[in-house]
């Protein structure tokens, strides 16, 4: 009875670990056709200045992300302060906006003839004061701004679920706060911040659109030039595999390193630290930090935005506007749901059964996340293409519908739920297993009972996350969509695919209204169990 | 059990039955006003997805003789261009097309046409630029413009047949070193689109840029009191660059003889206005008067090589633009 299930939970992951990496291995098999004049136009052209580039940008984010992520996740996890509440909500929301719309918003308002810019010029008569952000500083800023919360999220999960008997340790040996930082809260976290931080490094290497507006060229640039310019979207897809094994390399690089390390919970599992509460310079501190945080990546943002989305309120919004929202919301509810449920068979199967097998499947099937969004989309569609083919009659039973678009977002985001699900299954030792299986109950009500409450965070970090990305999707949704089904961040497409960016706000305020509402949901239910 | 899957399918995605299939790579909001009078006028529903041009010929590529597409829509007729090298389109014979759109706005091969004209041109800051100076784009390259040149990125399509056109016109070394001269000139690193180029114009950050006119339409639109002149260049030579944003019936359409007939009305008056207007182009049909905004630029010599040199000349254009270091 046992092993027939075992074997269940074994052979769907890796099902699940097949669908995702297969559109991985159709961008590889354009190595089977390689123009050998493309590659040496951009050896000797295009490439050496692209990579130096891309690498700058990677640590650029790293550090920016790591900054920003891990001292909110840390303040809000262990200390109290005034309208700490308020902050930890406002720190999720950047993820709801679009990068490059951000990266449009800080142009407006700070290139040179950005409103803010002209002030400081004319207004102020400080002109030196002017450095242009149109390069390495500016899209580095602008898109930490965007994908700290990755980094926040995983971390904050970390720090709030370590237990406390660690600390406490630490705290009997006489170590001083900063020391028992060092030494055990953020070695204990480690795992996540890494997990947070691929997340936020594989956005970056697919990003297209906020670079460009930056004017920053890196790998991805190269690989939309090679397709649309040069027309050859072989050599654009083996440039992008050459992305997924840098990628590769640094994952396994992590797990070197991370190897002989077990993040057991010491002593109850849920026992959480108590909040200290901070004194006056302390407070001043925290504010002062999330204030800023908040401020830049979120405050001036939204606030442009819904200037814009106000001037062309009239000309732009009409009744369509509850189909939009209607479809976004439920293609994103659709995708959640899938993912959670492939994810956590994966990240179960990869626990329970650890190997070297599970463990390839599991990080090859994460790495779509890094391929720039279109190269997915057409891996994607030739994959679904070709299922749709054999089983069918002619029909667009998959690629015409909405079956194909959820499995197409299924596969792009899949990376998202599985980082947050497996780092949480590392709270699952052995013994909850022997427990599960010395209990006579049945095996779903003990994994209720006994795994579900220990990764409960991790769920709804990753419910969240994909929720909000699913929204702002453009290429895969672009492509597999059904007639008709158009969503909010199709219009967004619509607007900016011309430069119309003012335009592009309206739809973007929705994404953002949108988004609240599962943000607003999990921060009440989070901040209630922190408080029982 | 197979059935069974298939009748749960179909049930989810919904029973579809368009007379017309469009994709297109051109904007919903440009588009959707003339699908909804043409079903007026005729009855005809049309259904359509909007994607960038490169998916969306790999979409029509995939699908092969699956798709359901009937027509193929972009912008830019290097795309074009490349769509029918890659066998996505089917050959159009039609005298109609033949009488609305001049011979260099049409495929030689007749596999797709141009339905809108669109001039990429010169624009300068009318107090900082005496319109005297002004005269091609060859002459942007000398070295009176040094530190006063604006350009967008070159991985826009746009420059790219800009580029392509000028190789087509001059050879591609003398091309290459006014494309250098170019760079050498620029007053500021590259823009991310016509618009902020323009806007950069307006506040005087540089003297003089290249962009699209109707980029121009829609910011003065906005801005009245902007001091952007708008300057033909080369009409003392083989006149302005044009492109075309365009359409071709797919190979595996199920219903060409319905597609040419949209696309013939598209070429004919009562759509023409409507497809251009909105977007500040110029009709390609030379019968039909553009919108008042946009004859008041005045008329201008068009450079008549045909615009399916963009295509085939893209990739050496962006060959050459990554030599010359214009990113």
């Amino acid at each position: 009875m046992r092993t027939s299930i075992l074997s269940v939970s074994k052979f769907l992951s890796l099902i699940i670990g097949t669908i995702a990496i297969v559109p991985i291995i159709i961008i590889f098999t354009s190595f089977l056709d390689i123009d050998t004049n493309i590659w040496i136009h951009l050896k000797n052209y295009v490439l050496p200045e692209l990579i130096v580039n891309t690498v700058l940008l990677i640590l650029g984010v790293s550090l920016g992300t790591l900054c920003i992520g891990v001292p909110l996740a840390y303040l809000n996890s262990f200390f109290d302060f005034p309208a700490r509440k308020f902050f930890t909500f406002l720190a999720i929301l950047p993820l709801a906006i679009p990068a490059y719309i951000m990266a449009f918003v800080y142009i407006a308002l700070f290139d040179s003839t950005g409103t803010w810019s002209i002030f400081i010029k004319d207004f102020l008569n400080l002109s030196f004061f002017l450095p242009s952000i149109r390069n390495f500083w500016g899209v580095s800023f602008v898109l930490s701004l965007c994908f700290y919360p990755y980094v926040y999220l995983l971390a904050k999960n970390a720090f709030e679920n370590q237990g406390i008997r660690a600390i406490e340790v630490g705290q009997t040996m006489g170590l001083s706060s900063f020391s028992i930082l060092r030494k055990i809260t953020i070695p204990l976290a480690r795992s996540w911040i890494f997990s947070g931080l691929l997340l936020a490094l594989m956005e970056t290497l697919a990003d297209f659109g906020a670079v460009s507006i930056f004017n920053y060229s890196t790998f991805t640039t190269a690989i939309y030039r090679s397709w649309f310019g040069l027309y050859s979207l072989k050599s654009a897809e083996q440039l992008a595999s050459l992305l997924i094994i840098a990628v590769l390399f640094f994952v396994i690089l992590e797990r070197q390193l991370d190897k002989k390390k077990s993040y057991t919970t010491i002593g109850r599992g849920g026992a959480k630290p108590q909040r200290v509460k901070l004194k006056f310079f302390g407070t001043f501190l925290a504010l002062s930090f999330s204030f800023l945080v908040s401020f830049f990546s979120f405050l001036i943002p939204a606030t442009m935005i819904t200037k814009w989305a106000i001037e062309v309120f009239n000309k732009d919004f009409d009744e369509r506007y509850l189909g939009f929202i209607l479809n976004s919301i439920q293609i994103s509810i659709l995708t959640v749901a899938v993912l959670l449920i492939a994810g956590l068979i994966m990240a179960y199967a990869v626990r329970k059964y650890p190997g070297i097998i599970g463990a390839i499947i599991k990080n090859l099937s994460s790495l779509g996340y890094a391929v720039p969004g279109s190269v997915l989309a057409v891996g994607v569609f030739i994959f679904l293409n070709t299922i749709e083919t054999q089983i069918g009659t002619g029909q667009k039973i998959l690629t015409g519908g909405l079956v194909g678009l959820i499995t197409g977002l299924s596969i792009r985001f899949y990376s998202l739920c599985l980082a947050p699900l497996s780092t949480s299954f590392l709270r699952i030792t052995d013994s909850h297993f022997s427990v599960m299986s010395l209990s006579k109950n049945k095996k779903y009500k003990n994994f209720l009972n006994i795994i579900l409450p220990l990764i409960k965070p991790g769920i709804i970090s990753a419910a969240l996350i994909i929720f909000v990305e699913v929204l702002k999707e453009m290429p895969i949704t672009l492509m597999t969509r059904p007639f008709g089904k158009e969503t909010l961040a199709i219009r967004v497409f619509e607007m900016t695919s011309e430069g119309e960016w003012q335009r592009a706000a309206l739809p973007s305020l929705f994404l953002i209204l949108v988004s609240l509402i599962p943000t607003i949901l999990i921060h009440l239910q989070s901040e209630n169990n922190h408080d029982k | 059990m197979k059935l069974f899957i298939l009748l749960i399918l179909s049930l989810i995605n919904g029973a579809f039955a368009n007379e017309l299939v469009i994709y297109s790579a051109r904007n919903e909001q440009l588009i959707k006003p003339l699908f909804d009078l043409y079903k007026k006028e005729t009855g005809t529903t049309i259904s359509f997805v909007t994607d960038k041009e490169g998916p969306l010929m790999q979409k029509l590529k995939t699908e092969g003789a699956n798709s359901p597409a009937d027509i193929l829509l972009t912008v830019d007729a290097g795309n074009l261009w490349l769509a029918s090298k890659e066998g996505l389109l089917q050959p159009i014979k039609s005298k109609i097309l033949s009488e609305n759109i001049p011979a260099h706005l049409r495929d030689p091969e007749n596999f797709w046409v141009g339905l809108s004209v669109r001039a990429r041109t010169i624009f300068y800051n009318k107090d900082k630029v005496k319109i005297t100076d002004l005269s091609s784009y060859e002459d942007l390259a000398l070295p009176k413009w040094n530190k006063r040149l604006c350009l967008r990125t070159s991985n826009k399509v746009y420059n790219q047949s800009l580029v392509a056109m000028m190789i087509a016109e001059n050879g591609e070394a003398p091309t290459e070193k006014i494309v250098a001269g170019w760079v050498k000139n620029l007053a500021t690193t590259v823009f991310p689109d016509d618009t902020k180029l323009i806007e950069a114009i307006d506040a005087g950050l540089c003297d003089v840029g290249i962009a699209n006119t109707y980029y121009f339409g829609k910011y003065a639109a906005t801005k009245p009191t902007a001091k952007v002149g708008l300057f033909w260049p080369n009409q003392k030579k083989n006149g302005v660059h044009v492109n075309v944003s365009g359409a071709g019936i797919t190979k595996y359409s199920k219903n060409p003889e319905a597609a040419l007939k949209f696309i013939e009305w598209l070429s004919s008056s009562n759509a023409q206005n409507l497809f251009v207007d909105e977007n500040y182009e110029f009709p390609v049909n030379s019968k039909i008067k553009s919108s008042p905004v946009v004859a008041a630029w005045g008329k201008f010599k068009q450079n008549v090589i045909n615009v399916s040199k963009a295509g085939e000349l893209q990739s050496t254009a962006v060959k050459l633009m990554d030599r010359a270091q214009y990113k």
